[in-house]
C-alpha cells in the first residue's frame, strides 16, 4: 500500500482539528466545580463508565474517525497518559495549555514566523516557567495542612481528613493498601513491621485450627531462594538456631518439599518452625531477599552463588522480635541488624532512588525503603452502592498518589495562580521577533488554566481574571466561594512536581507539534485491524 | 540500700512534703520525709517468670491529682494516688525492655506517653497510659536510650545506639537526623527554650543543635571524655551528669564546669522545686544536692 502523505496547509489544520476534539471533554474536568464525561460502555462491565479525570478520558479515546485529525489527538493522547502514568494528575492543565498554545503557534507561523525558531524560544520559556514554578514551591507538612491538601484534591473531606493523617505519619514512603470495606465506613489501620505479600507454604502452618496466622516470637530466620527437599538439608540450620538462642525458626525458601513441612509441622510443639515462600515474585525476588536480610542481620544462601545449606552457622542467621505468616503475606517486626548497617542499607537505596532514571525503578525503591521503614497502612473504603464505593476507591487511590508526591516535592498555589504569576517576568524579555512571539503565546497560554476553572465553575472568566488582577500576588479565585483567596492558606494548592511536569509537557510538546509539516500514514487502518 | 542499679528517679512535693520514686534493677521504692526512709513499693506482678527490674520511671501532674507512671516486666505501671495502687497495662509482645518513659507537655490534655525500649522501639499512649501502641514508623534504630519533648508539644526528639531522630507530629513517626553515627551512642538529650538541642553521648562529648538536628556542632571539646548520662535544663542553667561529677553551664555559649564531685558514676537525676537535685547512683544510692546559683 503506498503511504499517504498530507501536506501543508492541511495537516495542520486537521493535526488542530484532532487537538480540539480531544481536549475538548478533557478541558471540562479542569476545575473543582469540574463536569464528568461519560463513556459508553467498557469492556470490562458492559456499562456506562463515568470519568473524571483527564488522563482516563485521553485513554479511552481509541481512535478519531478522521485519520489526519487523529494524529493530533494522539499527540496529546500521549502527553496526557504519560503525565498520568507518571503523575496521576495534572492532565488537563496539560491539556489546555497545548492547545492554547498550538493555536497561538499556528497563528503567528502561518503570519510568517519561522517554527523551528519560534520552537527553541518556547523551550527557553518553558525552562524559565520552570525555575520561576521551583522558586515558589512551598513544603507541606503536618496532618492538618495535609488534609487540606487532600480536600482540595478529592473534595471528600472524610477521606482527606484521614488520608492527611495517614501521610502525616507514612511520609513519602509508607506502603498504603487502599481496599473497599462493607457498608459507608472508612476505616484505617496501623500495622507495625515490614510486609511482603508472600506467605507460608502451607496452610498446616496457620495457627488456631487453621484459621489464624502463625505468629512466632523471637524467631531465627533462614534467608534463601533454594529449593529444600529433604529435612537433612535443615541439620546445620537446626544446630545454629540453638547456638543463637532463638525461640522458634522461619525458613525463607523458594520451594520447600511436603515431607519438610510435615517434619517440620511435626515438631511445631516442641520448637515452632514455618516455612514461607521467598517474597518478591519472580522479578525482584533476589531484591526481597536482600531488604530481608539487611533488616534482621542474616545472611543469603542463594542459588546463583553456589550456596548449599550444609555449613549453616549462628551468625549466618537473621533474627526477629516477632514474624507473622498468614498464606497471603508475612510480617516481620524487629529485624534485628546491626542498627548503623541498616540505616546505610536504607541511605543506599534512597540514593540508588534518588539516580534511578525511569520512574517504576524509582516507584520499586520507594517501595523497597517504605516497607524497610517499618509500618504499612490499610485504609479500607465504603460508599452507598457498589459504583460509588468503585469510584471512591479509586479517587482515595488518584489523591493518595498525588498525597505522596506532595510530600515529596511540595504544594504550588492552585486555581491557575502559579502560572498567573510567571506571567510578569516573562514581559522583561527581550527579543526578536520570533522571541516576541514565543513570549506573547506563553504570556497567553499562562491565563488559560484559570479561565478553564472559572469558566468550569460557571463564572464569567474574563471577570474573573481582571478582578484578579487587582489582588496580591499569591491570591487567586476560590470556585467553590466565588471569593479571591491567599491560595496557599486557604489550602488550594496543586501537587508542585506534577504541575511543573504538565506545565514543561505541554509546552514542549506543543513547541514540537508545531514543527510538524507533513503527515504520513502507512497503512490502510482497516487492513491494521482486520487480520484477514 | 541493697548494692543494686538504679536506672531512673522521679520527685515531687505533696503537702508540702518531698516524695520520691526509684526505679531500681531490684523494684520499685519510694520515700517520703525527705527521703529518709524507703520502702518497696508493692503491686500485683504482670506475669510468673520476668525479672521484677524497674527501669524508668516519671511522674506528671494532672491538676491536684500526681501520676506516676514505672516500666517493668513489658509494661507501664501507673499510680494516680502516690504510688499506693498500682494499674499495669502491657505494651508489645514479646516484653520489651523499657529504657526511657516521657509524658508529653500536652499529658493534661490529650493522655500522651511515650516509652523507649532497647530493643523494640518505641511506644505510645494516647489514654494517660491505660493501653499502648507501637509508634515507630521511620525509626530505622529500634535500640532506643533517651526521649526528649521540644517546647513545642508535637517535636520529639529520641536518642539511639546510631544517633538523633525526630518526630514533628507527637511521635506517630521519625525521621533521621544528621547527627554523626561515629558519635552515637546518644544517652541523653535536652531541648532548651531557645529551640537549640544538646545530644550526649557515651564516648564523644556532647552536641549542639539549632535547627532540630539537621547540623551538630561539638561542644566543649576537651571538657567531656566520660559518658553523659543525663542533660537537664533547671532554672535557667545547664547541667550534665558526667561518669561521677556534676557539670554545669549558664548556656550552650559558655564553659562547662565540673560543679560537684562523687566517688560513683550519675546515672540519674531529677530536679525538685526548691533549688536542690536529687542524683541517683550507678550503687542504688540516691542524695540531694543544693544547687549553687
Amino acid at each position: 500500500m503506498h503511504p499517504n502523505v498530507v501536506f501543508q496547509p492541511h495537516a495542520q489544520q486537521r493535526l488542530q482539528a484532532g487537538i480540539h476534539q480531544i481536549v475538548a471533554p478533557i478541558r471540562v474536568t479542569l476545575g473543582p466545580l469540574a463536569r464528568h464525561v461519560i463513556n459508553e460502555e467498557t469492556f470490562r462491565t458492559r456499562n456506562a463508565e463515568i470519568i473524571d479525570n483527564g488522563g482516563i478520558i485521553a485513554r479511552r479515546i481509541l481512535q478519531l474517525p478522521d485519520r489526519d485529525a487523529d494524529m493530533g489527538a494522539m499527540l496529546v493522547r500521549h502527553m496526557v497518559t504519560r503525565l498520568y502514568k507518571e503523575y496521576g494528575d495534572c492532565t488537563a492543565t496539560a491539556a489546555v495549555l497545548f492547545q492554547t498554545i498550538f493555536d497561538e503557534g499556528l497563528r503567528v507561523i502561518t503570519a510568517g514566523i519561522d517554527a523551528m525558531s519560534l520552537r527553541q524560544h518556547l523551550l527557553a520559556g518553558a525552562e524559565q516557567i520552570d525555575r520561576l514554578l521551583a522558586d515558589m514551591v512551598a513544603p507541606a507538612a503536618g496532618k492538618d495542612q495535609l488534609s487540606r491538601v487532600a480536600e482540595s484534591l478529592c473534595h471528600d473531606a472524610e477521606l482527606a481528613q484521614m488520608l492527611g493523617e495517614i501521610f502525616d505519619v507514612i511520609g513519602e514512603y509508607g506502603r498504603l493498601d487502599i481496599r473497599r470495606a462493607s457498608g459507608r465506613a472508612l476505616v484505617r489501620e496501623y500495622v507495625d513491621g515490614a510486609y511482603w505479600e508472600d506467605g507460608l507454604h502451607s496452610p498446616v502452618f496457620l495457627s488456631g485450627g487453621g484459621g489464624k496466622p502463625a505468629e512466632l516470637m523471637r524467631p531465627a530466620l533462614l534467608l534463601t531462594d533454594l529449593m529444600i527437599q529433604e529435612a537433612e538439608q535443615l541439620e546445620s540450620t537446626l544446630y545454629a538456631v540453638r547456638a543463637r538462642g532463638a525461640q522458634s525458626l522461619v525458613i525463607v525458601a523458594q520451594q520447600v518439599s511436603d515431607r519438610v513441612i510435615a517434619v517440620l509441622h511435626g515438631n511445631a510443639l516442641k520448637f515452632p518452625m514455618i516455612a514461607v515462600k521467598t517474597p518478591g515474585g519472580l522479578l525482584n525476588r533476589q531484591t526481597a531477599l536482600e531488604d530481608l536480610a539487611a533488616l534482621t542481620g542474616g545472611r543469603l544462601f542463594l542459588q546463583a552463588a553456589g550456596d548449599d545449606l550444609s555449613r549453616v552457622t549462628a551468625a549466618d542467621l537473621g533474627m526477629a522480635q516477632r514474624f507473622r505468616a498468614s498464606l497471603d503475606y508475612m510480617l516481620v517486626v524487629g529485624g534485628a541488624s546491626r542498627p548503623a548497617d541498616f540505616r546505610h542499607y536504607v541511605a543506599q537505596l534512597r540514593t540508588y532512588m534518588a539516580r534511578a532514571a525511569h520512574p517504576s525503578a524509582r516507584d520499586i525503591c520507594r517501595e523497597r525503603i517504605g516497607r524497610l521503614m517499618g509500618g504499612s497502612v490499610t485504609l479500607r473504603v465504603g460508599a452507598f452502592s457498589d459504583t460509588e464505593t468503585r469510584l471512591r476507591q479509586e479517587l482515595a487511590e488518584r489523591t493518595a498518589t498525588s498525597l505522596r508526591a506532595v510530600v515529596r516535592s511540595g504544594v504550588l498555589p492552585g486555581g491557575g495562580v502559579a502560572l498567573l504569576a510567571c506571567q510578569e517576568e516573562l514581559r522583561q524579555q527581550h527579543d526578536t521577533v520570533e522571541e516576541r512571539a514565543a513570549v506573547n503565546i506563553l504570556r497567553r497560554a499562562l491565563e488559560t488554566p484559570l479561565l478553564t476553572i472559572a469558566d468550569n465553575s460557571g463564572y464569567d472568566s474574563s471577570t474573573v481574571l481582571a478582578r484578579l488582577r487587582s489582588y496580591p500576588q499569591g491570591y487567586g479565585f476560590d470556585a467553590h466561594s466565588g471569593r479571591y483567596v491567599p491560595m496557599l492558606k486557604a489550602g488550594i494548592v496543586d501537587v508542585a512536581d506534577a504541575y511543573r511536569a504538565a506545565v514543561r509537557m505541554a509546552i514542549t510538546s506543543a513547541a514540537q507539534a508545531l514543527t510538524i509539516s507533513a503527515l504520513v500514514h502507512c497503512k490502510n487502518p482497516e487492513q491494521v485491524l482486520d487480520p484477514a | 540500700m541493697m548494692d543494686t542499679h538504679l536506672y531512673g528517679l522521679t520527685a515531687y512535693y505533696h503537702e508540702n512534703q518531698l516524695r520520691a520514686f526509684v526505679a531500681r534493677s531490684d523494684g520499685l521504692y519510694t520515700a517520703c520525709d525527705d527521703l529518709a526512709q524507703w520502702t518497696k513499693a508493692t503491686y500485683t506482678p504482670p506475669a510468673a517468670g520476668l525479672p521484677e527490674a524497674v527501669t524508668a520511671i516519671c511522674s506528671v501532674a494532672q491538676g491536684s491529682e500526681m501520676h506516676i507512671f514505672a516500666a517493668t516486666q513489658g509494661g507501664i505501671l501507673r499510680s494516680s494516688n502516690h504510688g499506693q495502687d498500682w494499674f499495669f497495662a502491657a505494651l508489645t509482645a514479646p516484653p520489651p525492655v523499657v529504657s526511657c518513659l516521657l509524658p508529653s507537655p500536652a499529658f493534661v490534655d490529650e493522655g500522651l506517653l511515650l516509652v523507649g525500649t532497647l530493643e523494640d522501639g518505641i511506644c505510645r499512649s494516647e489514654d494517660y497510659g491505660r493501653s499502648w501502641s507501637p509508634s515507630g514508623f521511620g525509626l530505622l534504630d529500634r535500640h532506643v536510650l533517651v526521649l526528649a519533648f521540644a517546647g513545642q508539644e508535637d517535636i520529639v526528639y529520641a536518642g539511639t545506639e546510631t544517633g538523633v531522630f525526630v518526630s514533628h507530629n507527637a511521635g506517630r513517626s521519625w525521621r533521621e537526623t544528621h547527627f554523626p553515627m561515629e558519635a552515637a551512642p546518644v544517652l541523653s538529650l535536652a531541648a532548651l527554650p531557645s529551640g537549640e538541642l544538646l545530644a550526649g553521648t557515651e564516648r564523644s562529648g556532647l552536641y549542639a543543635s539549632s535547627d532540630q538536628g539537621q547540623t551538630w556542632l561539638r561542644q566543649s571539646e576537651t571538657a567531656f571524655t566520660e559518658a553523659i548520662n543525663q542533660l537537664l535544663y533547671v532554672r535557667g542553667r545547664l547541667y550534665a551528669l558526667h561518669g561521677d561529677q556534676l557539670w554545669s553551664a549558664q548556656d550552650t555559649q559558655s564553659d562547662w564546669l565540673p560543679q560537684t564531685q562523687t566517688n560513683q558514676s550519675i546515672t540519674t537525676a531529677a530536679a525538685l522545686l526548691d533549688q536542690r537535685l536529687l542524683l541517683g547512683f550507678d550503687d542504688g544510692r540516691s542524695v540531694i544536692l543544693p544547687l549553687s546559683d
